[in-house]
């Protein structure tokens, strides 16, 4: 979106317009989707926060100031839904539905879909998508949350530095040693197939 | 040969080089930041995904709704207020007193009728002068010296004609 339609539609949202709201779903739903999709490794989760946020987001608006980027301001909100879920998973792990559209919580085949990369992409890619989602998983949770901030929020350094309350440069030293432990940990499992 | 890890300084300087901002790198930071741009561009091909369509219609549902749930609530408090300042207008306007003909203006002359009323000691002026006056009325209801020598001569002339009457009534 450019910045010019951004700062439209927020002011358009901020005004309580719902074609604002809707042109602000439109620009961030598929990053904001695939950021908590690869955080949770779960379709069920994914869409539930999207609604969650897209919540926080009518309930929060008038508190963005302008002034700032609105990406950061939206991500932050995103990551601190995906740390509560994440802590709600731990301390109560949700039942598996039986049903094929997981309406009552996540479905048998909700793991499995959690590792298909986008539509159309081909056999290889799925393969290549399996085998991220294995590697993202075992990384230190921080710094795949990092990762994801920077792919999918487009968070400069100093904004995910903010968020984690952590220096600069130690920002950089785990997202650099977490990418290269990605390609790492892909070609092993290549390797072993 | 291994290459040597960046220090804490090294770091920080690429990252606001990464950042955007005018910071003058080595070689080796050079390197490294270009091979961080490579590896997040590989890796971020992988981990895009695509928005299901019935994630997307779940989401702006959600939204929707909050929206113009918000947009109710706003309405419904504009309404109690409007209805609220026609109540007190409504009220300021309907003052029985013709004291009140200024509505809420008449709240300083009542104020002025307070300030104005007689203080304890006027009050007990007036309380003894009302005693004055009980009093010499109840003196005036008493029979005087001269009401008092008739009474005998009244009842004696009232007798006979009260014998009369009885009797006429009896035959």
């Amino acid at each position: 979106m450019e910045p010019s339609q951004l700062r439209a539609a927020i002011a358009s949202a901020k005004a309580g317009s719902a074609t604002g709201y809707e042109g602000l779903l439109k620009a961030y739903g598929p990053r904001l989707y695939g950021y908590f999709y690869r955080a949770t490794g779960r379709h069920h989760d994914a869409e539930d926060l999207l609604g969650e946020v897209m919540l926080r987001l009518v309930r929060e608006l008038k508190s963005y100031d302008d002034r700032g980027r609105f990406e950061p301001w939206l991500f932050r909100i995103a990551a601190n839904l995906v740390r509560d879920r994440i802590r709600r998973m731990r301390t109560n792990p949700p039942p598996v539905s039986i049903s094929e559209d997981g309406r009552d919580g996540p479905g048998l085949s909700d793991g499995l879909a959690a590792q298909e990369p986008a539509a159309g992409t081909g056999l290889l890619a799925a393969e290549a998508g399996v085998e991220l989602a294995a590697a993202l998983e075992r990384l230190e949770p921080r710094t795949r949350h990092m990762i994801l901030l920077r792919h999918f929020g487009h968070m400069s350094f100093r904004e995910i530095a903010d968020l984690y309350h952590c220096p600069l440069g130690t920002v950089l030293a785990k997202v650099h040693r977490g990418l290269r432990s990605l390609r790492r940990l892909m070609g092993e499992q290549n390797g072993t197939q | 040969m291994s290459k040597m890890e960046p220090n804490k300084q090294q770091f920080e300087r690429i990252a606001r080089w990464l950042d955007g901002q005018a910071v003058a790198l080595s070689g080796s930071e050079q390197a490294l930041a270009e091979d961080l741009l490579r590896l997040e561009a590989r890796t971020g091909v992988l981990l895009d995904v695509s928005l299901p369509p019935q994630a997307l219609a779940a989401a702006r549902r959600r939204m929707l709704a909050e929206v113009s749930g918000r947009r109710r609530r706003a309405l419904r408090w504009g309404g109690a207020m409007v209805a609220a300042a026609a109540a007190v207008l409504l009220l300021a306007f309907l003052q029985p007193s013709d004291r009140m003909d200024g509505g809420i203006g008449a709240a300083p002359l009542l104020l002025a009728d307070v300030s104005e009323s007689p203080g304890p000691s006027e009050i007990d002026a007036l309380d003894k002068e009302i005693e004055d006056l009980e009093a010499q009325l109840i003196t005036s209801t008493l029979p005087g010296p001269q009401e008092v020598l008739l009474e005998p001569v009244l009842q004696d002339s009232d007798a006979p004609w009260m014998d009369e009457l009885d009797v006429d009534l009896e035959g």
